[in-house]
């Protein structure tokens, strides 16, 4: 078994991951991160090819290897979901994400508070645990900005300080500036869907996504294929974490990834610090992490997964669960979608 | 067999895989196919598969998935299907590659359905009439088909039907979709890795020609580097 010691550990290099080993790397701290899939290249993803990644989904965790169970209610049978929707490889669910890059509403932070203001306490059912956010909005919309400008966001503001902007999404929280690159090219179901939204007086607009419409930061411009959603991008023009944030790690010189490595347990200590990671190799190797700082950022089941396997002696519920609550009041990855066949 | 014997098997393989492909490609020059053509062609036979069966199932199985796939997506003069897509030969290279893990569902779920016909139609499914195989499909995805424990019918035909589906239009690269016989079908062009803003707002249906399949994509890449 093999001990390495450094300033911290990240668990999971994907969109959260990913981010963190770039900021801390760049600020000096030796940084190691522990991703379970492969780190894959641009060239990876020519050509396309649908069975293997939209049918066979070989971008996302294999369900079949690393079951996630579900059941609607308490009484229902649990079964493994058979469509696992976030990432298995370095980037994350970044990588075969369809890169629609919302921000939140304003209400969406207060979402207990706005509820009851527009429906009434008695809209909230007794037992639900739904609580407003402890920031707002407007403290997020510096980093919303930031975001948008360091991976690359094509769209149109529509609400500039205040000031609606036709074309634009117009429903939007303020935002300080217009996105950094234009919106990208409509085709032929957006102009129809455009013009028949104008018509009955709505107000369509550009949806806005991580995908440069234009050469940025010496990435190359969107090349239209349509394949985004379930792929990873042959130009690299999706602004995943993978061609974004990861390379500003590399050239830190602090950082090293660790790739087929899976994190099992955190460690802790009798004053209730996390001490590292434990994990096993791409070999079968079991191995340990001692670092001064210790960041879970796989998705929501594995984090808490791995908080329930961290036991000890001292925290026989698991790490950071003296409340009882860990694994409840789950938010996951929904999915609500709308299809549309038209004639023409 | 002697090194030159072997050697000379391996070139022929390889001579008729790769005839195979670019005549699909339809980029072959004249000359090469002709010079191979003879060989190509009894090995093209033998080793592109394209209707055949031999890494999973047996031949009472292969004959069953064949029909049944036939009928799911049956094939007429000028409209290919899935017998001459090679739906089989897809299904049977999954089922001893990619899907491994469902042997065993697929063993299960083909004693099934031929003990159901035998029982309702005193015949195995391929010797049925065409009319009782619909029928026997038709009770399979409604689950109205008696004595399936598992996989039920449903998640039998299910599979079949998924499996059928890829088989026709997953890229040729995986057995199926011979000569690109799916995309014909539907129309589509292959993955291309750029549009135009005149293609994609146009209202005519895109093509562009030669279709390609991933193998000839990744060789043309390969070129390009």
């Amino acid at each position: 078994m093999a001990t390495e010691r450094t300033d911290v550990v990240i668990v999971g290099v994907g969109g959260a991951g990913g981010i963190l080993a770039a900021e801390l790397s760049k600020a000096g701290m030796r940084v190691i991160g522990l991703e379970r899939g492969p780190r894959l290249k641009t060239q990876d993803f020519e050509p396309h090819d649908e069975l293997r990644y939209f049918q066979r989904q070989d971008l996302r965790p294999n369900w079949k290897r690393q079951p996630v169970t579900w059941r609607t209610n308490a009484n229902g049978r649990a079964a493994p979901l058979q469509t696992l929707n976030y990432g298995a490889q370095a980037g994350g669910g970044t990588v075969h994400y369809g890169a629609l890059s919302w921000r939140m509403h304003e209400d969406d932070f207060r979402a207990r508070s706005a509820t009851v203001e527009r429906y009434g306490a008695r809209a909230i059912p007794e037992d639900s645990s739904l609580i407003d956010w402890p920031l707002s909005y407007a403290d997020l919309e510096p980093y919303y900005d930031r975001a948008e400008y360091e991976l690359g966001v094509s769209g149109k503001a529509g609400n500039l300080k205040g000031a609606r902007i036709a074309g634009g999404n117009v429903f939007e929280a303020p935002r300080n500036r217009d996105y950094p690159l234009p919106p990208l090219i409509p085709d032929r179901s957006g102009l129809i869907f455009n013009e028949a939204a104008q018509k009955l007086g709505y107000h369509p607009f550009s949806s806005p996504r991580a995908i440069l419409s234009q050469a940025y930061k010496g990435r190359a411009g969107c090349t239209y294929c349509g394949f985004c959603q379930a792929f990873g991008c042959h130009v690299g023009a999706k602004s995943s974490i993978l061609v974004t944030k990861l390379p500003e790690a590399d050239a830190s010189g602090n950082f090293k990834l660790l790739t087929g490595a899976m994190c099992y347990r955190v460690n802790s200590d009798n004053s209730g610090r996390a001490t590292g990671v434990s994990y096993y190799g791409p070999d079968g190797s079991d191995n340990a992490i001692e670092a001064e700082l210790v960041i879970l950022a796989p998705f929501t089941y594995d984090n808490t997964r791995l908080l329930l396997l961290s036991k000890s002696a001292k925290y026989p519920d698991g790490l950071a669960n003296s409340s009882g609550h860990l694994g409840k009041h789950f938010m996951t990855h929904l999915r609500a979608r709308v299809q549309i066949a038209f004639d023409d | 067999m002697s090194k030159e014997e072997e050697s000379r098997r391996a070139f022929l393989k390889g001579a008729a895989a790769g005839a195979g492909i670019v005549a699909t490609a339809g980029l072959a020059p004249d000359a090469l196919a002709q010079s191979r053509k003879a060989d190509a062609q009894a090995m093209a036979h033998m080793e592109s598969g394209g209707a055949g069966h031999g890494a999973f199932f047996n031949i009472e199985e292969s004959a069953t998935i064949a029909a049944f796939a036939e009928r799911l997506m049956p094939g007429a003069p000028g409209k290919p299907g899935a017998t001459d897509a090679g739906v089989l030969n897809y299904i049977d290279l999954a089922l001893a590659g990619a899907y491994s893990d469902q042997q065993e569902f697929y063993r299960h779920g083909l004693i099934q359905l031929d003990a159901y016909c035998r029982k309702t139609h005193n015949a195995a499914f391929a010797r049925l009439p065409v009319a009782q195989q619909d029928a026997v499909i038709t009770a399979l995805e409604s689950g109205k088909a008696e004595g399936f424990a598992w996989p039920s019918a449903q998640a039998f035909f299910n599979t079949l039907r998924t499996h059928t589906m890829e088989g026709m239009f997953a890229d040729p690269v995986y057995g199926g979709n011979k000569d690109f016989a799916g995309w014909r079908l539907v129309g589509f062009p292959g993955a291309q890795p750029q549009f135009s803003e005149a293609e994609m707002q146009s209202k005519q249906a895109f093509t562009r020609a030669p279709m390609m399949g991933l193998q000839a994509q990744a060789k043309a890449l390969r070129g390009r580097t």
